[in-house]
């Protein structure tokens, strides 16, 4: 089709070429192999955890609970930690007073992750462009920046515990740079990348430096910079997490380390899976953003 | 600087541009130095098309870039109207082999890009823009990304951009060179039916012999870096397709491959 259309003096009509490209791409749903995947990973849990059951039907489900037994233990159990806040204890085990306290938390961390990732993100980005743009600003700012992300960016919630404390604002500093410091690195490498041509196209079109900066540039890194932030958004989850796990007195990763500490691998197992959820939730409507934004490329696959 | 574009090309002979002992050595790494250009002196016509060909690794596609900006001589001057090149610069539009086009635009985004560059107001650049899609006959792709075109329609997509741009110089490195062959004959056409309107001084690279004889008013033939030989090109315009199956066109294309096949 393409071929003819080449071809062929006359423009080929309009309907002819809509029908041979496919002009919205489709975000393609799981297919039956995939979910079979699933399932088997979630069977094959369950099989385990029956067994270790048998083997010890006392604190089998301490080691490693089975499914009913977060369901109807673990998770009502949350209810214990209803009304912290305010120095109370909820029920021993209460679905209502749980859910509360599971969303309650969630909404916490969530507002961490999109925040510091926010920040983190718009820095990295705005700084990074801001360096790539000279030399001797890049020749300044990236030997810092590559040795501060040599450091083990866990080793630093100690640090991070003793300046900030539980405080709010120390949890997003350390998210935001944690962020920052992927995005400003994924960021010049994405300007790096970007083909000598089209710079030498825009130059012969009579574009000064800034114009190719402004109209090249920027533009033409954009489909790397929605690859980028789709996996430090994934990883945002898991900074969350650390931080909170150390230095916090809300959150999923509090509830985890409390449930850690009395033994409750049930508990663990649902603050797991609510991870699970926001990750996934957070991906699939990045994954449409950034699809929309990187249209124009050829095969952008972003499944 | 503006072009005076009411003269007949018969009766100017003014020298647009002029290659003064232009040289270009590049440092290869572990290899030495590489002599591309040995110094080439030349004199192109104001609205002339001078076709350059030359076996790959001549020079030629050096030789332009030279003429475009983007690459500075080792040594000798190119001069525009008589200013020495500096840089790149909109006055020289040049339409690369590679698609140069900017993926994240659409066609009228794509054409309408140097007239943006240049603060031309969004009315006037749409309607200039609009006029050049039509002369390529991609109206109806003007809503298109490149990516969606074929190769043959992202190249006058191209080709629209550089002359919506209105260069007085335009240079074409091997413009038709991935191109198949019925797609870069009806480009050759497109091509000079504009250049007939334009009447633009045109610097052509080129490794097929016909595709020079067809649109050249003179083929500069380029070997180990120095201009060989200068045929001129005796078909009138406007030329038709069939000029090439002429006995005067068979023998001129046999004189040239000559140049092409010895190489030392």
């Amino acid at each position: 089709m393409a071929h003819l259309m080449a071809a062929g003096s006359e423009p080929p009509s309009l309907g002819a070429t809509t029908a041979s490209v496919p002009r919205r791409r489709r975000i393609p749903r799981p297919n039956g192999w995939q979910i079979l995947g699933i399932v088997l990973m979630l069977v094959s849990w369950e099989l385990y955890a029956w067994h270790v059951h048998d083997q010890n039907p006392r604190r089998g489900d301490t080691m490693f609970p089975r499914f009913e037994f977060i369901a109807t233990k673990s998770y009502p159990e949350f209810a214990t930690f209803y009304g912290i806040e305010k120095g109370m204890l909820g029920r021993r085990s209460n679905y209502r007073q749980a859910t509360v306290v599971l969303v309650k938390n969630s909404f916490v961390t969530a507002k961490r992750v999109l925040i510091g990732a926010g920040l983190g993100i718009g820095l990295g980005v705005a700084i990074g462009l801001m360096v790539g743009w000279s030399r001797r600003a890049r020749e300044i700012v990236l030997p810092p920046i590559l040795l501060l992300r040599t450091i083990p960016i866990l080793a630093l919630i100690p640090l991070f515990m003793f300046w900030f404390g539980a405080r709010e604002i120390g949890i997003l500093i350390y998210i935001t740079f944690a962020v920052f410091a992927m995005m400003i690195i994924n960021t010049l490498e994405a300007i790096r990348n970007v083909s000598p041509l089209y710079q030498d196209y825009a130059r012969c079109m009579g574009a000064s430096r800034f114009q190719v900066y402004r109209t090249v540039v920027t533009p033409a890194i954009v489909p790397a910079l929605a690859g980028g932030i789709r996996v430090i958004l994934g990883i945002s989850w898991a900074i969350a997490l650390a931080g909170e796990l150390l230095s916090t007195d809300r959150g999923l990763g509090w509830l985890m380390i409390l449930s850690e500490r009395q033994l409750k691998t049930g508990s663990m197992a649902v603050v797991v899976a609510l991870f699970v959820l926001f990750s996934l939730i957070v991906n699939a409507v990045f994954v449409r953003v950034s699809t929309y934004l990187s249209r124009w490329q050829p095969r952008a696959d972003l499944t | 600087m503006a072009q005076d574009t009411s003269s007949s090309r018969s009766g100017t002979a003014a020298v647009k541009i002029e290659l003064a002992d232009v040289r270009k050595t590049f440092t290869t790494e572990g290899h030495g130095t590489l002599d591309v250009l040995k110094g080439v002196t030349a004199e192109i016509l104001d609205k002339e098309f001078v076709a350059l060909i030359g076996p790959s690794g001549c020079g030629k596609s050096t030789l332009l870039n030279i003429v475009a900006g983007l690459l500075a001589p080792t040594s000798g001057r190119v001069l525009l109207d008589g200013q020495e090149v500096r840089g790149p610069g909109a006055e020289r539009g040049m339409v690369f082999q590679q698609d140069a086009i900017l993926m994240w635009r659409k066609v009228l985004g794509n054409v309408e890009y140097g007239l943006e560059l240049r603060g031309v107001p969004k009315e006037e650049r749409r309607r200039i823009a609009m006029e050049y899609i039509r002369l390529v006959g991609l109206e109806q792709f003007r809503d298109f990304f490149p990516k969606e075109l074929s190769g043959g329609m992202r190249k006058r997509c191209q080709i629209a951009a550089v002359f919506a741009n209105n260069p007085e110089v335009l240079l074409m490195d091997e413009p038709f060179g991935s191109l198949d062959y019925p797609t870069k004959v009806t480009l050759q056409e497109e091509v000079l039916k504009i250049w007939a309107r334009e009447q633009k001084t045109t610097l052509f690279v080129t490794h097929d012999v016909e595709e020079a004889l067809f649109l050249a008013d003179r083929v500069f033939v380029v070997q180990q870096g120095r201009i060989a030989t200068i045929v001129p090109v005796p078909f009138a315009r406007p030329r038709q397709a069939g000029i090439r199956a002429l006995p005067e066109f068979r023998d001129l294309l046999v004189e040239l491959w000559a140049y092409l096949s010895e190489r030392a």
